[in-house]
């Protein structure tokens, strides 16, 4: 089925998610799309960003490139030294994020379930990722939105033992021949997807090691926005982007999405 | 523990240092708080074999995480790409892209690096528990994910939590601003990261800092790190160009 309209833009996904931070949260964001939300918080809205290198209460950056690596924040780039900021370490900032002082982390996915669970760690095929404090956000904040495309592009056939190492990547030793996982195209590749060219991210389970099982509350994507229910109730569509409907929407989505009568357009000024 | 802490040369500071050895590298990642002159010179010392325990690992040189434009990064990449190390802890050891592709990344693929890749905040609580006196704690990052294999679970509160043992080292090398005679050292702004947690957990302490000041000469309201962790404190040549 050809688009029926035009995909949104990074920004305008940005955009949407950043009407879900409430005044006066703190907020916890990822890099990519997550971290471009700052850039559209509507005024009146005062939002306390945090981020895991260990600041807290930061906002403007330095152009790319430019100012103190001694004030980083997550995403290596430099913020300004602004009035009411905090600086602490790393056992303080997991003291914050586990203890679940945060009150929304914006993340982006490989794959969402329709229980909320989470995959954002590992392509299974690289057989090596990096968690950094996605699994500490995803498990302990109390509201996590994940900000994706809302598919992805399918992958080109891998040669096989094209990798060394082992399927998983969590303890990776040198030599071990590498496990089935590694060797063979994995699973999704055909069971989610949806053209030649495109996969499905959000999907009935994921296949991708997970990050954090059923966290995520809300997800917000370049053609609709899905709330996840409590206790894996499913996926409620709550709105398309313009010139999408819930029929173009479920046919790239890969796990069922219960439709609501009061189904909306999402609004971009 | 002696009394003369201050140690001249980088390469003194690291002389002892030897193959086999378990090594923390402070900082977060990036520039800012990685004691960047002790690696160089313990690179340069030659051993082999060692295990690093870091936390953003081996990307800055490829993406310029955490480093001012116009400087070549350097970062824990350095290590395997001259074959010394083969095997590191860490929480962020790959690009988001399967396309760039770090030192670590290579001698993984290839064979030469077990990598072990553990979620930042029970790194740093592993960490932070063996310099504390703590054998090991649960916690609820991982539960359900790969991270909880070959892990105790145990439920509290209704949710699954996985035990997780401290993590200490044989040696740290940390950075800060500014030491006293006494060792007692003092952080700017984000470069506190992982070095006041590694500071507790080594046998030997090294302290990476641009100025030692006399007795007294630090506000002690402001000590990140109190002296009684540090064992070596080597002091950078002013104007030193590195961040």
């Amino acid at each position: 089925m050809p688009d029926p309209a035009p995909r949104l833009t990074r920004q305008d996904i940005a955009r949407r998610v950043a009407r879900e931070l409430p005044d006066g949260a703190t907020v916890n964001l990822g890099i990519g799309i997550p971290a471009l939300c700052a850039n559209f918080v509507p005024h009146g809205v005062e939002l306390r960003y945090q981020a895991e290198n260990g600041i807290l209460g930061f906002g403007e950056h330095y152009p790319d490139g430019e100012g103190d690596p001694d004030v980083m924040d997550a995403g290596g780039k430099f913020p300004k030294r602004s009035p009411g900021m905090a600086f602490f370490d790393s056992v303080e900032s997991f003291a914050m994020i586990r203890g679940g002082h945060i009150d929304v982390t914006v993340l982006g996915a490989l794959q969402v379930s329709r229980h909320g669970d989470l995959a954002n760690w590992m392509i299974p095929t690289r057989g090596i990722g990096s968690i950094g404090g996605a699994m500490d956000l995803a498990t302990n904040t109390r509201r996590v939105i994940i900000a994706m495309e809302h598919t992805a592009k399918a992958p080109a056939p891998r040669p096989p033992s094209s990798i060394a190492g082992n399927g998983l990547g969590v303890s990776s030793r040198p030599g071990s021949p590498g496990g089935p996982e590694a060797l063979t195209p994995h699973p999704t590749q055909e069971k989610n997807l949806l053209t030649n060219s495109e996969v499905a991210k959000i999907v009935e389970e994921c296949d991708y090691p997970l990050t954090a099982r059923r966290c995520v509350s809300m997800i917000v994507t370049d053609i609709a926005v899905i709330d996840v229910l409590p206790e894996g109730r499913g996926l409620v569509l709550r709105e398309t982007a313009p010139g999408w409907d819930a029929k173009s929407v479920q046919a790239l989505t890969a796990a069922q999405l219960q439709v609501p009568a009061g189904l909306k357009t999402m609004t971009l000024k | 523990m002696p009394k003369n802490k201050l140690v001249r040369t980088f390469r003194d500071a690291v002389a002892d240092i030897p193959d086999g050895a378990t090594v923390m590298i402070g900082g977060f990642g990036g520039a800012g708080g990685q004691p960047t002159r002790l690696m160089l010179a313990l690179r340069d010392h030659g051993v082999k074999n060692l295990t690093l325990i870091g936390n953003v690992a081996g990307i800055s040189k490829l993406t310029g995480y955490g480093w001012p434009k116009g400087l070549d990064p350097i970062d824990q990449g350095i290590f395997f790409a001259s074959g010394q190390a083969n095997r590191i802890i860490c929480s962020f050891p790959v690009t988001g892209s399967p396309n760039l592709v770090s030192e670590i990344e290579k001698a993984w693929r290839e064979g030469r690096a077990e990598v072990d890749i553990v979620p930042q905040g029970t790194l740093i609580e592993r960490i932070r528990a063996a310099g504390a006196g703590i054998a090991a704690f649960y916690t609820p990052t991982g539960a359900g994910t790969p991270v909880a294999k070959g892990r105790e679970v145990r439920i509290f509160n209704g949710r699954e939590h996985l035990l997780e043992y401290a993590l200490p080292a044989d040696f740290a090398l940390v950075r800060a601003k500014m030491a006293d005679a006494h060792g007692n050292l003092m952080y700017v702004g984000t470069s506190r990261a992982f070095n006041p947690a590694m500071a507790t957990a080594a046998k030997v302490v090294i302290a990476e800092v641009d100025e030692v000041v006399p007795s007294g000469g630090l506000d002690p309201e402001r000590i990140g790190t109190p002296g009684v962790y540090v064992d070596r404190i080597v002091v950078r040549d002013p104007g030193d160009p590195l961040p």
